[in-house]
């Protein structure tokens, strides 16, 4: 599904010490599967799922998705590619402040909004929210609670493939592996990155990637 | 890869979610269109009378000045002022008299009758104006214009002997017991009739010294070219274009009052919503990051954001002029009313002008939300 070839990101390319997040990078994803990429701070992991998702664009090389570049492709094209094709975890929620658990789900529907009601209440649900807790607003939501929300948020257009950066990282143990689960079960008919520096919720992963200072370090496949 | 153009993003559940800041901006724009509509009111009460008064006659009317003068009557020095009056003006009506049928050939003119003209007043409620009384020396002059005019009598009677009159009924309120003031002693009102041009009419005295033609017209003309062609000299001739000029150098400066007051309050308010407005965007910077992010054009965002702004400004808009045509009913009971000024409540100039000045306001409301537009990104860029 997703093809990097010598993709490289430099920052502070104008500067003397340019800093690589990502240096030649070949890498190839499969269609279905959880991916894991396991790196420390600043390894370049985040990096590597923003420019896979064309949040950000590479300085050198090419990713090619579903054989088409996704490098110099249209503003529509791109809107596209976010909004039906991918689905996004962001590493900080970002939810909307003022909506309501279920309109923060709905707000990238496709859909008739009464579906996509439908569809996000059952979402929620499905990923362990309680029903009182639909119409409240982030606020008044714990972080593990917001987490859940923007997977949710995420799955709401069935994408084809699910970018989640560090998705676990506000939740319990248990509450981990209970996302874990559902995103396990989610990959089984589409492509789910995860990205985390917590190698034991990725181990049942069908991949798990290894950067290092931007470049691969290991890449362990379950048998 | 195809674009896909289904679901918009939709306005409602930040309205439904900000209640207060939405009324908040409500409000303020309701003041602001009550303000632009009192003071269309207040200046429509000023000016409207001014037209009304003195213009509406003229759509039917024609007032002019030939002189029929005879220079061979001299004073005698047995005659009396008062006998010399009567025959002067009685040689005149007759001269008048032998023209009459010429002066009634001109086009769009139904009949033609001399007059002696009084004068009445009105007050607005800035300044006060004269309109003519029309005087006649006998009852068949005075149906004919009553008929022509199509007037109706509302109370009392028609006038029979001289010094008799009958006034419009709103002349009559405006002017309380000071109607008869502007007249000469020795007339009595007998009569009232309500009308849009404001006429009032009667049997004259036999000391009126001044006589005017009044030429009844079927639609709004001037005869002065008319009269020209038939070769007839004419000294002055009032009609609805000239006096409309006549008006607009008197009272048009009420005009750039509203004017200068519209702009003034526009500017102030303006830059107060502008910056409210700033604030309440640059809240939403991570908001509108994140709905690019997730496959949103700049535009999607822009519309939405625009929808919202529609619904506070039409809304304000409304709920304004409703308030501000609350404001001039109760304006128009206080203060109109007992000063016999009749303007309706309902101003089209009013809705319109607020209307065009809060419509200025939001053009100008797009200024911030370019700018914060532009400042939109994708949310790794916040997170670095």
């Amino acid at each position: 599904m997703f093809e990097l070839k010598d993709a490289t990101m430099i920052y502070d390319i104008e500067k003397e010490e340019m800093v690589y997040a990502m240096k030649n990078i070949n890498l190839s994803f499969p269609d279905t599967g959880l991916i894991g990429i396991i790196g420390p701070s600043g390894s370049g992991k985040s990096t590597l799922m923003y420019t896979m998702s064309t949040l950000k664009k590479l300085t050198e090389g090419e990713i090619l998705y579903n054989g088409e570049s996704v490098i110099n492709i249209s503003d529509s094209k791109r809107q596209h590619l976010r909004r039906d094709e991918f689905g996004f975890v962001f590493q900080r929620h970002y939810l909307v402040p003022y909506m309501t658990a279920v309109e923060n789900v709905i707000l990238a529907a496709n859909d008739s909004i009464a579906k996509s009601k439908e569809k996000a209440r059952n979402l929620l649900l499905e990923i362990g929210l309680r029903e009182k807790e639909l119409n409240k607003k982030p606020g008044k939501l714990s972080g593990g609670q917001r987490q859940r929300i923007a997977i949710a948020r995420a799955m709401m257009n069935d994408p084809k493939v699910l970018f989640a950066d560090e998705p676990t990282a506000s939740l319990d143990h248990e509450n981990a592996f209970l996302v874990m689960k559902k995103l396990k079960e989610y990959s089984k008919n589409r492509l789910v990155i995860v990205i985390t520096h917590d190698a034991s919720i990725i181990k049942d992963a069908d991949k798990v990637i290894e950067i290092w200072d931007g470049t691969i370090a290991n890449i362990k496949e379950s048998v | 890869m195809k674009a896909n153009g289904k679901a918009k993003l939709s306005p409602w559940p930040y309205i439904k979610h900000n209640k207060r800041r939405m009324i908040a901006l409500i409000i303020s724009l309701s003041v602001f269109a009550v303000m632009l509509y009192a003071v269309c009111y207040v200046i429509d009460c000023t000016t409207k009378p001014f037209y009304e008064v003195e213009l509406n006659k003229y759509d039917s009317e024609n007032i002019v000045s030939i002189k029929y003068t005879d220079d061979s009557i001299k004073k005698d020095e047995k005659m009396t002022d008062e006998e010399y009056t009567k025959l002067f003006w009685d040689r005149v009506y007759e001269n008048f008299e032998k023209d009459r049928e010429k002066l009634k050939s001109v086009e769009h003119v139904d009949d033609v009758l001399m007059y002696k003209s009084g004068m009445l007043r009105f007050r607005s409620i800035m300044g006060e104006m004269s309109t003519p009384i029309f005087l006649f020396e006998n009852t068949e002059d005075i149906n004919t214009l009553f008929n022509h005019e199509k007037l109706k009598l509302i109370k009392g009677r028609m006038p029979q002997t001289r010094g008799e009159i009958v006034v419009d009924k709103k002349i009559a309120d405006n002017q309380g017991d000071d109607l008869l003031n502007s007249l000469a002693e020795g007339y009595k009102v007998v009569g009232y009739v309500d009308s849009d041009k404001y006429i009032s009419f009667g049997y004259a005295q036999e000391n009126e010294n001044n006589g005017w033609i009044l030429f009844l017209t079927n639609q709004r003309t001037s005869v002065r070219k008319g009269l020209a062609n038939l070769g007839i000299d004419v000294i002055s001739c009032s009609d609805y274009y000239s006096e409309k000029r006549n008006l607009k150098n008197e009272v048009g400066s009420f005009e750039g009052v509203k004017m200068v007051f519209a702009l003034v309050s526009n500017i102030v308010l303006s830059i107060c919503i502008m910056v409210v407005l700033s604030l309440h965007i640059s809240d939403r910077h991570n908001e509108w990051c994140l709905i690019s992010s997730i496959g949103f054009a700049k535009i999607d965002i822009y519309v939405m954001a625009l929808k919202e702004l529609l619904v506070a400004f039409i809304s304000g808009i409304i709920l304004g002029i409703g308030l501000g045509y609350g404001c001039a009913e109760l304006l128009d009971k206080l203060s109109m009313e007992p000063l016999g000024i009749h303007v309706s409540c309902l101003s089209i100039e009013g809705i319109k002008f607020a209307v065009i000045m809060i419509m200025v306001i939001f053009g100008l409301c797009q200024i911030p939300l370019f700018v914060n537009l532009n400042k939109v990104t994708t949310v790794d860029e916040i997170e670095e």
